[in-house]
């Protein structure tokens, strides 16, 4: 927890400006044996550029296929609603320009860097791809693919390049995923859990590393995690997900101060506070998230949730600013909560 | 000299293999190099010399080491001239079957759906059905010629290569690196070219060098049968069918072509099972083929 110290930067202007990306109700489905697997419903998220947004939620909330969607790399299922970036509609560009975006426009780090790289292929090889699928000649590839592993701190770039993904070791792994990722200097970089395998020390050392990376290059990030410490120093934005659903979208300040959802307020009351006392034990959240091929009908967290009414159960809530509120969440007692946000009754 | 003590340590370590490697070099040196290996021509035929039993003297600067066949030929000569063929033979069929079954394997793997379905009924068909009894009635329509013996020897075996690279590439497939190579950009032929097949040579190489063993069973029985290699030309099962008379009178005709066939088909499954060995040292190469249910659920396809 608390890995990177460093205050988040304050958040940019809301200018009318286009958002770089810009995610709107997605939705995911697929039939498996078991019936329909609702993955996605209702997805929201704006990232401008050079923003660093984080996507925080439980196992199986669907961050990674959320991001895995906005770059089509979803084999299985049926995706509704849209996806700008950059003023392109990336549901409908054809599969050619899709090819395109990846890797040039928008970079994807991978949660394990092991099983991401190619056991048989040198780093360098791997790396170079981006360039040699645009085109780059060879030798130019590797002088760049060179600069990029000396900028990610791979010590001794120049006799490591040819070393196989086996011969690093998990924190240099995940350097390698960066420079990868970054290569072929994409505008956006969507990070799944970049640094879920790392221990702590490391950890910190990687996102240090990507905020250094995207603060030179003007680098919009979109970081995935379960952990609000990560969130906390690293993104200036926050998209809470539940069950496949945008909750909450606002400031990383106003997560930790002036959250209007239930279920935000429900995570961070779980959380043990380092300047408070010691308590007996932690708050949870009763009640496990719902399978999506199960989802409860109305709000999919209503039956967890202890300012639940009847209206929750038969009506999704919309994801929409209160009036009252600063910033938008799916909740029917936005209104109410928004009175005094921040505070769990 | 670092390269000679680690060779000498190879070989102390594998003699058996090396026992192998260097018959297989020994034969491949004498298949090009004939004339350095004998002084006879393999095609010269005296009646006067017939049947002559081995380490009988001879006109050339060695006698007739094997002793000499029914028309006078040296048979030494002959089977070194019968090596050219087998092993032409054995190593173009496998290149050919394998090539068409790796292609038609990595497709149906890769691309599932009807591809896969098409691929996979055509195996089975060709495996309900015994593979010489193909062979045969193909040559008999065709007329029997090394090409044609090849070719035979090519669409008898290829489902093999296609269930093999099939059952790699299912489970390849799922490999998160193939989804990291498709989120930087690259194509599917990318993808199963660069990405793939690197990582199922290792199983691939040591199936074929096993079916190289087997082509050159094969191509003999096709011989013995008469329907393989034709005289003048000579490969060592048409030296086995030509020797069978004689068996009585004359042992050297058939057991040094039969010698020739056990010892290289065993050095071939000697260094194929040390290479799998070898290849499963490193676990993410192992070529552990396993053969997934015909539908993996959940996976639909992409268009």
């Amino acid at each position: 927890m608390s890995t990177v110290m460093r205050s988040p930067a304050p958040v940019r202007g809301q200018e009318s400006e286009e958002p770089l990306l810009d995610v709107q109700d997605l939705t995911l489905q697929f039939h498996a044996r078991h019936g329909l697997v609702r993955a996605l419903n209702g997805v929201n998220l704006t990232v401008r550029a050079g923003e660093r947004v984080g996507i925080v939620g439980e196992s199986g909330s669907g961050k990674s296929v959320t991001a895995l969607s906005i770059l089509r790399l979803v084999r299985a299922g049926r995706i509704a609603g849209e996806i700008r970036f950059a003023g392109e509609n990336l549901l409908t560009v054809p599969e050619a320009r899709m090819r395109q975006i990846r890797g040039k426009e928008i970079g994807y780090i991978f949660q394990d860097p092991l099983s991401a790289l190619n056991p048989v292929r040198s780093v360098g090889d791997q790396i170079s791809e981006v360039l040699r699928l645009r085109g780059v000649r060879k030798a130019e590839a590797r002088r760049r693919t060179l600069d990029m592993l000396q900028r990610v701190g791979i010590k001794d770039a120049g006799r490591r390049i040819d070393d196989y993904p086996h011969q690093f070791s998990g924190g240099m792994r995940q350097r390698v995923m960066i420079a990868m990722a970054l290569i072929g200097e994409p505008r956006l970089v969507l990070a799944d859990e970049p640094t879920t395998a790392l221990d702590v020390r490391v950890q910190a050392q990687v996102l240090d590393l990507l905020w250094d990376l995207a603060d030179e290059r003007d680098l919009a990030v979109v970081l995935i995690t379960h952990d609000l410490g990560i969130v906390a120093g690293f993104a200036e934005r926050v998209v809470v997900m539940y069950a496949g659903k945008a909750m909450e979208e606002c400031s990383t300040d106003e997560l930790f101060r002036a959250s209007i959802h239930p279920y935000t307020l429900g995570l961070l009351h779980s959380l043990p506070r380092v300047d408070g006392e010691v308590p007996e034990k932690l708050m949870t959240i009763g009640g496990s998230p719902p399978s999506p091929s199960a989802l409860p009908s109305g709000c999919p967290f209503h039956p967890r949730c202890r300012y639940a009414l009847d209206r929750c159960r038969e009506q999704v809530p919309a994801f929409v600013t209160p009036p009252n509120g600063s910033h938008p969440s799916a909740c029917h007692r936005a209104e109410v909560l928004a009175q005094s946000p921040g505070v769990l009754q | 000299m670092r390269w000679i003590t680690r060779g000498a340590r190879f070989v102390w370590h594998h003699k058996l293999v090396s026992c192998s490697m260097a018959f297989l070099v020994v034969l491949a040196f004498a298949a090009v190099f004939r004339d350095a290996v004998t002084p006879y021509d393999p095609y010269s035929t005296d009646v006067s010399l017939r049947n002559l039993p081995p380490l009988s003297d001879g006109t050339g600067w060695l006698p007739h080491v094997l002793g000499t066949d029914p028309l006078g030929r040296d048979l030494l000569s002959v089977l070194v001239e019968g090596a050219r063929v087998s092993l032409v033979v054995g190593l173009l069929s496998v290149l050919v079957s394998g090539t068409f079954g790796v292609v038609l394997g990595l497709a149906a793997g890769y691309f599932r759906g009807r591809t896969d379905d098409v691929v996979m009924r055509l195996v089975d068909l060709q495996m309900s059905v015994p593979s010489l009894l193909i062979a045969l009635l193909v040559l008999y329509v065709l007329g029997p010629s090394l090409t044609n013996v090849v070719f035979v020897l090519a669409i008898t075996r290829w489902m093999v290569y296609a269930r093999v690279t099939r059952g790699l590439m299912l489970s390849m497939r799922e490999e998160l690196f193939v989804e990291a190579a498709r989120s930087l950009g690259a194509s599917h032929l990318r993808i199963i070219v660069r990405h793939m097949i690197p990582n199922i040579m290792a199983p691939i190489m040591v199936l074929a060098t096993l079916e190289m063993a087997v082509m050159l069973l094969t191509e003999a029985s096709l011989s013995f049968l008469g329907l393989g290699i034709q005289p003048p030309q000579s490969s060592w099962g048409l030296m086995l069918a030509q020797g069978r008379e004689y068996l009585t009178t004359a042992w050297w005709l058939v057991t040094f072509p039969g010698l020739a066939i056990l010892l290289t088909t065993l050095s071939i499954n000697i260094i194929a099972t040390w290479m799998r060995a070898r290849s499963t040292e490193s676990p993410r190469e192992s070529g552990a083929v396993v053969e997934p249910p015909a539908r993996a659920p959940l996976v639909a396809q992409q268009a």
